[in-house]
């Protein structure tokens, strides 16, 4: 297996008392993708943060091909000409008073790649995109979402970088859009062996699109291995639940009526014992005192009573 | 026998933008139509038109809506101000901007029986307080006291249905109201809104772009590209034999219902839908796999294919 370009070793972060990312390791290689998955506030957004050098971690190990690197501008800057993100968003994420050509020429600018071939550069990013006829003068309002996402694909890899992060990067386009921004993800990975991290909500998504996926609920790793070991035998009740909340695909084949109507309650996390205890159909005493420790190669599981493999 | 929702040839525009164009369709008491499209397919402005929610400067050019045995699209004035509620409710999907947020979940509630009903405050707290245990809330004095804020997203959503459902509307409009929640909360929301169906009899306009939502909440469906009704019928014919070319590429970009390899792509559709005025013709064409000749010239003609399912497409009028 070859080496991984970025590793989390047991990164934490902290804001007061709450446990924003908790003790999550994982690596990703070149080529191959890492989907991370879970509701809004499980920590997914805020790991890739931690990996750009946005946020301090509070604990834990950050390795650039091997070699750890701090928070500091100095070390940072490698590490963030290696990385290119995509965000969520393409109406907000792209500055509305700057030409196609400058959005573009921006980030190679910043790390003194312009002078040398910058000009045909933005030409053969667009070209990759699938933007090679656009006006270099247009401004991104000009555009459409699906435009918009590749023009912030563009920049994303401006710099040829070996890893690329994307937060939701298809959840603000139109259905009949989402499509062709994945499938540009798909033949850029391909093409240039970059190793993504597919941050969604998105289950569906995720399985199709990665190679190893790490379930997050709270902060903390529930499950975490290969795609199709985790969707095809989830072992984690909240894997489970997560699975079982996707709607169906036609009206012969619903999958969510009889569920109860009552709420699943005001869902904070457990202090003590296993996050998900609170809201876990098989709780029990020990869930609710005992920390569940993440165990198992290569499909891992942080449950005292995971479902059998 | 009528049904207990009549949209007929409805036109809506913004000045010169025509923004609807000739939609109509009908929806049986006691269940769902889905309504669906993108962005700039018309669904939202015809669900304002249908709920006489149209922004200032926004009309219903022609066409007439009925809903029970009120003729909705003719209302001014008083007789409006009281449908609001009463015939039709609107369920929004961003709670948190449509919430109070200086107003307790439980006076938002008892505030509609209050100016609706002039029934007294007390009677209206305890009708709040009713609807919120009617919308699955555990312990609903406590969440009856408690503000916009302290709400997750999916106790808002049902606070914003008890607010909906309160004074009993003939129809009820919901505008996306699962899209920003997470999955897991969108599944209670939609089991909830079945069994409320059930229970009371509600009829549901439900507005989405997920086609997985149409499949779990819909009775009949109506999909919307480029400000016309392209497709329209009972939610099991359109899933299983979709006529028209958008509806047929929709569901095949159901990531869920594809049978594919990992890392293999997935099944798209070329182009974006259109921002302004739609092209001449068929709205789809520029990015129908199909188009031939007349496509780009005429409007299609809505084509009756039985049993309630229409659709509007050229290639229903090329001999097999």
């Amino acid at each position: 297996m070859s080496e991984a370009i970025v590793a989390v070793e047991g990164l934490s972060k902290r804001y007061g008392s709450v446990r924003a990312v908790d003790d999550v390791s994982f690596a990703i290689a070149p080529g191959q993708t890492v989907g991370v998955v879970g509701e809004s506030g499980c920590g997914k957004s805020t790991t890739a943060r931690l990996i750009m050098g946005l946020e301090r971690p509070s604990g834990g190990t950050l390795r650039f091909r091997g070699e750890p690197y701090g928070s500091s501008a100095r070390a940072l800057r490698p590490v963030r000409r290696a990385i290119g993100m995509i965000f969520q968003d393409p109406y907000e994420s792209l500055d509305p008073r700057f030409s196609v050509r400058e959005l573009i020429a921006e980030p190679l600018r910043a790390h003194g790649r312009w002078r040398d071939g910058g000009e045909t550069r933005v030409g053969e990013l667009l070209e990759a995109v699938g933007l090679g006829s656009v006006s270099l003068r247009a401004a991104p309002t000009e555009f459409s979402g699906g435009q918009r996402q590749r023009l912030g694909i563009a920049r994303a890899l401006a710099l040829d970088p070996a890893v690329v992060i994307a937060d939701e990067p298809t959840s603000a386009l139109d259905v009949s859009v989402q499509a062709q921004i994945l499938n540009l993800l798909l033949e850029l990975q391909r093409e240039r062996g970059i190793g993504l991290l597919m941050i969604s909500h998105d289950l569906h998504v995720v399985r199709r699109m990665s190679d190893t996926i790490v379930v997050m609920y709270a902060g903390a790793v529930m499950e975490q291995g290969p795609a199709s070991e985790i969707t095809a035998r989830p072992r984690h009740p909240y894997t489970r639940a997560l699975l079982d909340a996707i709607p169906g695909t036609s009206p012969s084949a619903r999958r969510l009526v009889g569920r109860p109507r009552t709420a699943s309650g005001i869902a904070s996390a457990a202090s003590t014992g296993c996050p998900f205890a609170t809201r876990c159909p098989r709780v029990d005493d020990r869930c609710r005192s005992e920390r569940p420790p993440l165990t198992g190669v290569p499909h891992a599981v942080a449950c005292h009573y995971p479902e059998s493999a | 026998m009528s049904a207990h929702v009549e949209v007929r040839d409805v036109n809506v525009r913004y000045g010169d933008f025509q923004a609807v164009t000739g939609a109509s369709f009908a929806i049986e008491r006691g269940t769902t139509l889905a309504l669906v499209g993108e962005s700039g397919s018309g669904k939202s402005s015809l669900a304002f038109a249908i709920g006489r929610l149209l922004p200032p400067g926004g009309e219903i050019a022609s066409g007439t809506v009925r809903i029970g045995d009120v003729e909705v699209s003719s209302l001014a004035g008083e007789e409006l101000r009281r449908a609001r509620g009463r015939v039709v409710g609107y369920l929004a999907q961003d709670s948190m901007a449509a919430l109070n947020p200086v107003l307790t979940a439980g006076l938002q509630i008892a505030e509609v029986y209050a100016a609706r009903d002039g029934v007294s405050r007390s009677q209206a707290k305890r009708h709040a307080v009713e609807m919120l245990a009617q919308v699955g809330i555990q312990r609903p004095e406590k969440v009856a006291g408690m503000y916009a804020h302290e709400l997750s997203g999916g106790m808002r959503q049902r606070v914003m249905i008890a607010m909906a459902l309160a004074l009993r509307p003939q129809l009820l409009i919901a505008d996306e109201p699962t899209t920003a929640l997470d999955v897991t909360v969108q599944a209670e929301i939609l089991a909830l809104a079945r069994e409320l169906q059930r229970e009371h009899d509600v009829t549901f306009l439900w507005i989405t772009h997920d086609m997985g939502v149409v499949a779990e909440i819909a009775d009949a469906v109506a999909v919307m590209y480029g400000g016309r009704i392209v497709e329209r019928g009972p939610a099991g014919a359109v899933f299983s034999d979709p006529v028209h070319p958008y509806t047929q590429a929709l569901l095949a970009t159901m990531v869920g219902a594809q049978e594919a390899a990992p890392k293999t792509p997935f099944a798209a559709i070329g182009g974006s839908p259109p921002t302004g005025a739609p092209p001449p013709g068929c709205p789809f064409h520029p990015r129908c796999a199909h188009a031939f000749a007349p496509c780009n010239g005429d409007m299609p003609a809505t084509v009756s294919l039985g049993a309630d399912h229409t659709a509007a497409c050229h290639l229903l009028g090329v001999p097999a």
